[in-house]
Order: C-alpha cells, then structure tokens, then sequence
C-alpha cells in the first residue's frame, strides 16, 4: 500500500471521530470555478491566535481536510460556509501525505 | 489637545463618504474604529487579527508633541488597516492597490477634494501630512496593507 494510501487509512477514524461533521458542523465548499457548492469534511484545528469572542465571531479559521478527497481541490479563494457564516480562503498548505490546511478569513 | 475620539470618528466619516471605497469595503459599516476602552475593547493585535474581509479599521496610534512650527504643538497619528475583499470571481478585481489609490486620492464629503487637501475638523486640524503606506502580514501569513496618517492640530486645541 502506498504511504499515502497508509496516512488517509490513518485519518479516516479521526475525521470521523473530530471532524466537522462529527461535531454537527455543516461545512459547505464552494469553489471559485462555478462547479456548485458541495458539502465537505474537515478538522477545525487551532489558529495562530486565540480569539475572544467564539464560536460566532470567529474572524479566523485552520481548517485540516484531505486535499485530494475534495474535487476541485481547493484554492485561493474559494468559499467555505461554516454553520452559515461565510469564510474565504486566505492560503493553502497542502502537506506531502496531500492533506491541507486551509487558512480562512470570515467574510464581511 | 484636541479630543482623539474626535478625530477618529471624523477619519471614519470621512472614509464612509468616498463612495467607491464604501462599495469596496461591503458598505460603510465595515469601516470601524478601535477603541481603548479597558473592559469593552479587545486589544489591538486582536482586532486587527479578526478583522474581516473586506474591512477597515481606524487606530489612534498616539500624539507627537512639541515645538513644531512655532504655532503646532500637536501631531495626532492614526492608521488605517484594511483587508480586501475576495475578489476571485469579480471580472474587474480590485486589490489593495486600488484600495489605497481610493483612500488617498478619494473624493470626500460631497467635494472634489481628497482627505489630504481638505481640514478634517476646521479651525482645529490642518491639512494632513502625506501619508505613508505600508505593507504587512498578519498571523496567518496573510498581506493586508495599512495607511499611516499625521494630523497636526492648530495651537493647542479643545
């Protein structure tokens, strides 16, 4: 089994026990190519900063996903609504096992 | 000296009434101030961490003082943070180039002049300083730019 196939094995039982779905969270993605919004599974993950005011007023959101599991992958850019709050894509860190984490910024 | 609250709310009213900016900006309430109110405000850093996009953030910074010219005794400084919209599916995408280009060249309060030919708070400001502006990268790694003003006041103010 590629190394690869190895770490999404890993990550499935994470996903499933932490991720957004897991929690009740709908995460909607939509990408910038006008191909439809499509619901998506992610980690939230620690940002750089704590905030003060949460969940609502989140202004920044680490966002973990297995990159090459969404279609189009994601980019600059594109869209993410979490619970109804509006979040654009600020950077992409995608990692050599091809998961991402999406750096997000919560839209006026 | 004259009051800085003053002169921020002027800043913002200011911004709020170059009409492209406001569009830019998602609507003038997107343009704000920082307050330093101990127990309201959150610090700085953080609210220049959160802001969202598109916004604009006022910030008294602080208040040069001295012997300036003989009649100023008072240079208020105050920045104006901005984060852009996402403008990846606009036709015509506007960065912080123009943004910038808005602010300082703008047509304000229902005039053809721009901020830095007009007296902010007439009879107590004079014309601004020229601006400086700077590029920057918040937490994230993310560019966002800010725009560094100088406001002297006349003689020393109320």
């Amino acid at each position: 089994m590629a190394f690869n196939d190895l770490v999404k094995q890993a990550l499935t039982p994470a996903l499933n026990l932490y991720g957004a779905q897991a929690e009740g969270v709908t995460v909607i993605f939509t990408p910038r190519d006008f191909s439809g919004p499509q619901t998506i599974d992610g980690i939230i993950s620690p940002p750089p900063l704590e905030e003060q005011d949460l969940p609502e007023m989140a202004g920044v959101v680490y966002f973990f996903v297995r990159y090459t599991d969404i279609t189009p992958n994601p980019k600059i850019g594109d869209k993410l609504s979490i619970d109804g709050a509006t979040y654009n894509i600020d950077r992409v860190k995608v990692d050599i096992q091809t998961n991402a984490m999406l750096y997000l910024r919560k839209e006026s | 000296m004259l009051r800085a609250s003053d002169l921020i709310n002027t800043v913002i009213t200011t911004l709020q009434s170059i009409t492209d900016f406001v569009t830019a900006m998602n609507g003038a309430q997107n343009i704000k101030a920082h307050t330093f109110q101990d127990g309201i405000a959150r610090s700085i850093i953080d609210d220049i961490y959160q802001m969202t996009s598109p916004s604009t953030l006022v910030v008294y910074e602080g208040t040069m003082g001295g012997n300036f010219d003989a009649k100023t005794l008072w240079k208020h400084m105050v920045t104006i943070y901005m984060k852009a919209a996402n403008v990846a599916t606009e036709q015509n995408p506007m960065g912080y180039e123009d943004l910038i280009w808005m602010v300082v060249n703008g047509p304000v309060n229902g005039t053809s002049l721009n901020i830095r030919q007009i007296d902010l708070i007439p009879g107590k400001l004079r014309t601004m300083e020229t601006p400086s502006i700077i590029r920057l990268a918040d937490q994230t790694g993310t560019d966002f730019f800010k725009i560094e003003c100088v406001f002297p006041e006349i003689g020393d103010a109320s």
